[in-house]
């Protein structure tokens, strides 16, 4: 009975010994905390090569700014400060008191966007709200407005939208200001315009510590709309203009990467924003939590699209009309579709 | 042709006196081999597992989600077949789920851990130590285990599958305790071959798929170590109950980069019902 119950004691003990193997816990000092993101973007981030960026010069630069002593608020702006030198607007660090961010890639650029114009020199309360869709009806083109790609879409949101327009001569998708969300979105709208399969382009992602580890590049496919239960889903193959401007980023610049590659399809407006690289996001000891890119996005000729995908028709806003409440890349999606 | 017939016609009526006699045998064979089986079936012991730790405490490092160890508290279902046979035992278990919501060292950053696993061991009898049975086999598993932390957006949901091939081995021995036998087991677990899939970080849902690595022993590490106490249930000579203590450990460094580190610890009641 002793010896069993000895056994008994042993099999415990040696059973809970996981402490061996885990990693020491993280300090939460400034310098541990400036370790930890530093080491997770090298680690992590995509676009080292691309950008150019020596990031153990980027380290040696702020390293010295940093001293245990120093607040929570001085240590947030120290690591803002370097991960602002990566451009890169899915790198945010975020604290309970603030969020990192660069937001340049829009800021220096025009914002060719204004709801106003569109409440007041169309829509004038005509407008329909479907689902996450705004939708307006010209009579001869439709109108389909997706403010942003974290709004869930439904296949009844999509028949609803496709069904309305079906007789029309085109439709206009706007995307302006779509500040990204879910690529199932992405996917999931981008299938009603295509009958076929229909390479997209092609990604990869990190794959080890290195800069320049990567998996091998993958085709992105986009496939057709498969309906349920038998019911052929709604789709349009008739002409189709998506509206973009420098705010269309993330899961709105994987969007036009989709349709530009359908023969129906023109991009009109400005250059898309950007943010091909996927973010991989943790949480450092101290709470926050920190994302950078961590794979690359390319065209099927291989244009890495992380700055953006440039429209085939460059359009801005301009001021006259839009102190007229008109606006100039939808007056000319209209032109384009009624030809 | 009259040669052939010739030759045929003395031997009719041996051939058949020896069909019927191999018939015979065959026929005894057969029933010899019934019996074997009806003798093993007699002497083989079934159970349906019921099995429930109330509580146990997990833990988990993962370095990809957050740099801090996550502890926290959860429940377990399990359930199972348990067979004892003279040359050793089968063991089929379904966790159904091992669920528990972690914290880290910060208490309002959240994980939830969903684990979920179907294994089968066979660990056969290979020598009494004293009175000790000694028993080696091996076990094959699939695991699913699920970690969601809300705060890390797109990346908040990981998950990893792991098949395994693991050697397994057992020591158990009967003695009398307040009365009624009672026995104590011990069980060990290593896999030896595993093959791990790995959902990237980004959780773009429907893109990507699992990242997969075949890891043999030293890519991936697990330790699953059980003992328990087994008694028989009331007056019953049938049916039994177990109090086992488990810790499952698994741990592997995903891309070269990252250290994944999961562990459990479990206080589980079991019912065996015989059948």
């Amino acid at each position: 009975m002793l010896r069993t119950l000895t056994l008994l004691s042993a099999a415990i003990l040696l059973s809970s010994c996981e402490q061996l193997f885990l990693k020491p816990e993280p300090g939460t000092a400034p310098s541990a905390i400036f370790d930890e993101a530093w080491t997770f973007v090298d680690r992590e981030y995509a676009f080292f090569k691309y950008k150019g960026i020596d990031w153990n010069e980027v380290r040696s630069r702020y390293e010295p700014l940093i001293s245990d002593g120093m607040s929570e608020e001085d240590l947030f702006d120290v690591l803002a400060s370097m991960l602002y030198e990566l451009r890169d607007g899915h790198v945010n660090l975020s604290s309970d008191f603030d969020i990192s961010r660069n937001w340049t890639w829009y800021l220096n650029s025009p914002q060719n966007f204004n709801f106003t114009v569109l409440e007041r020199g169309y829509f004038q309360e005509k407008e329909q709200y479907a689902g996450p869709f705004i939708l307006y009806d010209f009579g001869d083109v439709g109108y389909m407005r997706y403010a942003s790609f974290a709004s869930t879409v439904t296949p009844a949101d999509l028949d609803y939208v496709l069904e309305k327009f079906a007789d029309r001569k085109g439709l206009i998708i706007d995307i302006r200001d779509n500040d990204g969300g879910s690529l199932a979105n992405v996917n999931l709208i981008a299938s009603r315009f295509t009958e076929t399969e229909v390479t997209i382009g092609s990604w990869s992602f990190k794959s080890g510590p290195g800069h320049e580890d990567f998996t091998p590049l993958e085709d992105i496919v986009l496939e057709p709309a498969e309906g349920l239960l038998g019911v052929e889903p709604k789709r349009f193959t008739k002409p189709v203009v998506v509206l973009m401007n420098r705010s269309s980023y993330s899961a709105a610049n994987f969007f036009p990467l989709y349709m530009k590659a359908l023969p129906q399809v023109t991009l009109m407006g400005d250059t898309s924003g950007g943010g091909g690289g996927a973010p991989a996001n943790t949480q450092l000891a101290n709470g926050w939590v920190l994302r950078c890119s961590s794979s690359r996005l390319f065209d099927p000729q291989g244009f890495n699209v992380e700055n953006g995908i440039p429209p085939d028709v460059r359009v801005d806003l301009d001021p006259a009309d839009e102190a007229a409440f008109r606006d100039t890349m939808l007056e000319l999606a209209l032109f384009t579709l009624r030809r | 042709m009259a040669w052939a017939l010739l030759a045929l016609l003395p031997l009719g009526p041996l051939t058949a006196q020896s069909d019927s006699t191999r018939k015979a045998e065959r026929t005894a064979a057969r029933e010899a081999r019934q019996s074997a089986r009806e003798a093993y079936r007699m002497q083989k012991t079934r159970y349906l597992v019921l099995e429930t730790a109330p509580l146990h405490y997990g833990v988990a490092q993962d370095q990809r989600m957050m740099q801090s160890t996550y502890r926290g508290l959860g429940t377990m279902v399990r359930m199972g077949h348990y067979s004892i046979t003279p040359k050793g035992v089968h063991d089929v278990d379904w966790l159904l789920t091992r669920f528990s919501v972690m914290f880290g060292p910060e208490l309002d950053a959240l994980m939830i851990n969903s684990f979920n696993e179907f294994s089968y061991t066979y660990l056969r009898n290979v020598r009494m130590l004293g009175a000790w049975q000694l028993r080696l086999g091996g076990t094959g598993s699939l695991l699913g285990n699920l970690r969601v932390a809300p705060a890390l957006a797109n990346s908040s949901i990981n998950l990893d599958v792991i098949a395994s091939a693991a050697a397994a081995g057992s020591l158990e021995r009967y003695f009398t305790l307040l009365k009624r036998e009672t026995s104590f087991s011990y069980q060990l677990q290593v896999p030896v071959f595993s093959y791990v899939g790995r959902r990237p970080a980004y959780g773009l849902s429907g893109f990507g798929g699992l990242a997969s690595y075949a890891a043999p022993i030293g890519r991936f590490t697990r330790v699953v170590s059980e003992a328990g106490l087994t008694r028989p249930l009331g007056r019953s000579e049938d049916n039994a109950w177990r109090v086992a203590y488990s810790w499952d450990f698994y741990a592997f460094r995903e891309l070269r980069i990252h250290h994944l580190r999961v562990a459990n610890h479990a206080l589980s009641l079991a019912l065996l019902i015989r059948f």
